[in-house]
């Protein structure tokens, strides 16, 4: 597989289909995986890291899959090429600028995505459009039972899978669950959502998890629980929470249509136009505008744009994809208008 | 990421403070998150975790400083530092001193979900690691001949490091 190929069509989980989609974009399970017989990466030398790299390469080019997963090997990409990479999903920052032998398996629908020696020796990840945790679940439990077959897992009877890090020992299961929720945030009753995901120990992280900050107002709901609960458990709570935030979600627009039609349409028509007629433009600015036009395609404000184009826009105006698309290098200013040149000719051709 | 208290520390909990609506993100170290009389309600486990450490009674921790796991090398105290354990073993090393951890974090000790399946064949190395154990042997074979000048030799190795790889690169 080729980056220049993957750039041409967006993943799957851009689709904005399947359950709860005018809230939720996507749904993401994660396993963390370790080999028995090797340190975990914070103590390994380097020469056991390319060994243990090249050892889990061939045992995910080998394993019997209905996917074809094509390992990338990360050393040898440039900074835009991870950066890509990274906007799409498919890899962790921290993965991106990492040292030494590191890797990533993607599929060609690019759904499962395999981390080769990031914070643990293998980070098995499954993407969806919507809300479908069981699907996404099915789908890694597959995956890392392949894997199992070719690699002898680091596990304890009393604690499970044993992790580089404690809070992932266990199940060694995250769930992420990236909900847009402008108008929670637009009438200030975000903080309802801490809440309502803070009793039941979940996490709400930015667009790019852990440490960001919540962009084009996307949120992340994670559980934190690792250990003590079952898989279907942690997936029922996630799904339960994300369901009960997209309610708080839909009744906010609701009552905003309601109280002020007029000031809901005046926000989304001055982002649109704006997106439109920018020469130049921030990916913060861009992201904010985005935002508004999605839910303004969700509340029959906009007609002529699809909720997959906005969507698209999403990561094909984030920095590593505008260069990918130009073809060369670009400095923040130049981006800026090469950025706004591209949302206007999307926007115009999906009208 | 240096405290923006202290400014010496790294910074290791992150305090997202909402107040009136304003969201204000603060980074401390541990010690001075503790002196700062703040209420920790951190942002992520990992921060939960080391602000947790920083908590441990001293007694517990002078305990924990001398032991070190005979695997990875791993002392608690890099534990503490690093917020990673060096390998899986260390679980059993450290166990006094990652139950009340795991504790906070997880709210129990017991694992309850999937096992891996039960092999099929014999336990052992599977074919994609003794390649590449085989090919680690090899290039530190190489080393040793290029450093003792036998050139020869040198050359035969790579040729032989050279036909592993690209076995892997064909499947």
């Amino acid at each position: 597989m080729r980056l220049e190929d993957l750039i041409q069509h967006p993943g799957e989980w851009l689709r904005g289909e399947g359950e709860e989609s005018d809230i939720v974009i996507s749904t993401r399970v994660r396993l963390a995986r370790n080999v028995a017989e090797y340190p975990f990466l914070s103590a390994i030398s380097e020469e056991r890291a390319r060994e243990l790299g090249e050892y889990l390469s061939g045992a995910i080019e080998g394993a019997k899959l209905p996917e074809k997963l094509s390992v990338l090997q990360l050393s040898k990409l440039s900074v835009v090429d991870r950066q890509v990479l990274v906007e799409r999903h498919l890899i962790s920052r921290e993965h991106a600028e990492g040292k030494g032998e590191r890797s990533v398996a993607v599929d060609d629908d690019e759904v499962i995505s395999v981390m080769v020696n990031e914070e643990d020796h293998l980070r098995i990840q499954v993407l969806r459009s919507g809300l479908d945790l069981d699907g996404a679940y099915d789908r890694v439990r597959r995956v890392d039972e392949a894997l199992s077959a070719e690699v002898n897992y680091a596990f304890d009877g009393k604690l499970g899978y044993l992790t580089a890090c404690p809070t992932n020992v266990g199940t060694g299961m995250r769930v992420s669950v990236m909900v847009h929720l402008p108008v929670l945030v637009l009438t200030k009753h975000i903080r309802r959502v801490h809440k309502a995901v803070a009793k039941i120990a979940l996490t709400v992280r930015g667009f790019y998890g852990e440490g960001t900050e919540a962009t084009g107002d996307l949120f992340q709901i994670s559980n934190q629980v690792t250990l003590g609960k079952t898989e279907e458990e942690v997936l029922k709570e996630v799904d339960a929470v994300v369901r009960r935030v997209a309610s708080y979600e839909r009744q906010a627009r609701e009552q905003l249509m309601k109280d002020n039609q007029m000031f809901l349409e005046d926000r989304v028509g001055r982002a649109y136009h704006a997106l439109l007629g920018a020469r130049t433009i921030s990916s913060v600015e861009t992201m904010q505008h985005l935002s508004a036009v999605r839910t303004g395609i969700h509340m029959g404000i906009v007609r002529n744009v699809t909720v997959p184009c906005v969507n698209e826009l999403f990561v094909l105006t984030q920095p590593g994809h505008l260069q990918k698309i130009a073809g060369e290098e670009l400095d923040p200013r130049r981006r800026d208008a090469f950025r706004s040149a591209f949302i206007r000719k999307r926007l115009e051709s999906s009208n | 990421m240096l405290c923006m208290v202290c400014k010496k520390n790294p910074a290791t909990v992150q305090i997202t403070d909402i107040r009136g609506g304003q969201k204000k993100q603060v980074n401390l170290c541990a010690e001075c998150a503790k002196g700062q009389g703040v209420i920790i309600k951190a942002q992520d486990a990992l921060a939960a975790l080391l602000a947790n450490i920083g908590q441990l009674a001293a007694k517990e921790l002078e305990k924990g400083a001398d032991l070190r796991c005979p695997s990875c090398g791993t002392s608690f105290a890099d534990f503490r530092t690093r917020g990673r354990l060096g390998c899986p073993r260390d679980y059993e090393v450290f166990r006094e001193m990652l139950e009340p951890l795991l504790m906070k974090i997880h709210g129990s000790l017991s694992h309850t979900g999937r096992s891996p399946a039960p092999k099929g064949r014999e336990e052992g190395a599977s074919g994609a690691m003794q390649r590449a154990r085989q090919l680690t042997e090899l290039r530190e074979e190489l080393k040793r001949a290029v450093a003792g000048e036998e050139y020869e030799r040198a050359a035969e190795l790579r040729d032989e490091i050279q036909k592993l790889e690209g076995r892997r690169d064909e499947t």
